[in-house]
């Protein structure tokens, strides 16, 4: 019998000198993915299946040389609101594990010459509430990985 | 431009069933029993309803209410632990607008000889259009319908 599961809710803010059109593409193209998606450099991050639209699904494993188990993401495209909004649902599994289950909300409006993106993790963790500081801190490193790519797609 | 935006909300429901964890639980993976608590809503008319249980698995269930309006529910499953968790995804359209996302969790829990059913929901409701109010009403009143059919269905063995 598994514990109980933890809730947790929060939202990450961030300003990129792109228009909205731009941001949404990175989130679209799943090879820009591949790279500003990596939490860090010495990751490997690879998709086995990718569909971008309302229903379709992205399978994509994360892992870190020597690692004897990698991580497992099965994201579901659930609203896609073309230069405006993306919702996905995912769960993450390490090793066959589950981990967690998720709502991802990117809401992305127009600011100036460039836009804000804002995203809203809403997490059902299976193992405990561990696992909140990890979505933080890979998120917030993932934010911040999307101004180079979006420096070098805007070149 | 249409204006966009997102209520981002949770609620969470706690009902006891009479019945063990493994009746309740099956209740929610058997086709035809969710049908007819989940789907058939009282006063809906052309009712679908179809239920693929297992981990990435589909759910979709329609139908017209009585103002008209017809609703669509389309979910999947994203993680089953059985006769103990499900938890599932899943989005609603009005009229072919979308007017919500959700992340559904449902722990089942042996409380004597009956089920402590908890039912959590995080919600992303889409421009306006729907709010936590009316869907923690209609998942009570869901629940409540679950009740009446695990009577039922039990009738026979009692």
């Amino acid at each position: 019998m598994t514990g109980r599961i933890t809730h947790e809710r929060f939202t990450l803010e961030r300003r990129y000198d792109a228009t909205p059109a731009q941001i949404f593409a990175a989130w679209k193209d799943v090879e820009g993915r591949t790279q500003w998606q990596k939490p860090a450099d010495h990751l490997h991050l690879v998709y086995d299946a990718d569909d971008f639209r309302v229903g379709g699904c992205d399978i994509s494993r994360c892992w870190a040389d020597g690692d004897a188990n990698a991580y497992e993401a099965v994201v579901v495209y659930q609203d896609i609101v073309p230069d405006r909004r993306i919702i996905m649902s995912e769960s993450v599994s390490l090793g066959g594990q589950r981990l967690s289950s998720a709502l991802a909300t990117v809401e992305i409006d127009p600011d100036g010459a460039g836009a804000r993106m804002r995203l809203t993790l809403q997490i059902a963790a299976e193992t405990g509430s561990d696992i909140f500081a990890g979505y933080r801190e890979g998120w917030g490193a993932l934010l911040e990985n999307l101004v180079s790519h979006l420096a070098r797609e805007t070149a | 431009m249409t204006d966009r935006r997102v209520d981002h909300d949770t609620f969470t429901l706690s009902r006891r069933y009479e019945f063990p964890p493994r009746t309740v639980f099956a209740a929610w993976a058997e086709p035809a029993a969710k049908r007819r608590w989940f789907a058939e809503t009282e006063g809906f008319t052309d009712i679908e309803h179809a239920l693929d249980f297992r981990v990435g698995g589909l759910e979709s269930a329609s139908g017209r209410a009585p103002d008209g309006g017809r609703f669509t529910y389309d979910a999947v499953i994203h993680d089953i632990e059985e006769g103990a968790r499900i938890i599932l995804a899943y989005r609603m359209t009005m009229d072919g607008t979308p007017i919500s996302v959700s992340l559904a969790t449902v722990t089942f829990e042996a409380d004597k000889d009956g089920t402590m059913l908890t039912y959590v929901e995080q919600d992303a409701f889409l421009d306006g259009l729907d709010n936590a109010g009316p869907r923690r009403e209609g998942v009570a009143w869901q629940l409540e319908q679950l009740a009446l059919e695990l009577a039922e269905a039990c009738e026979g063995v009692h």
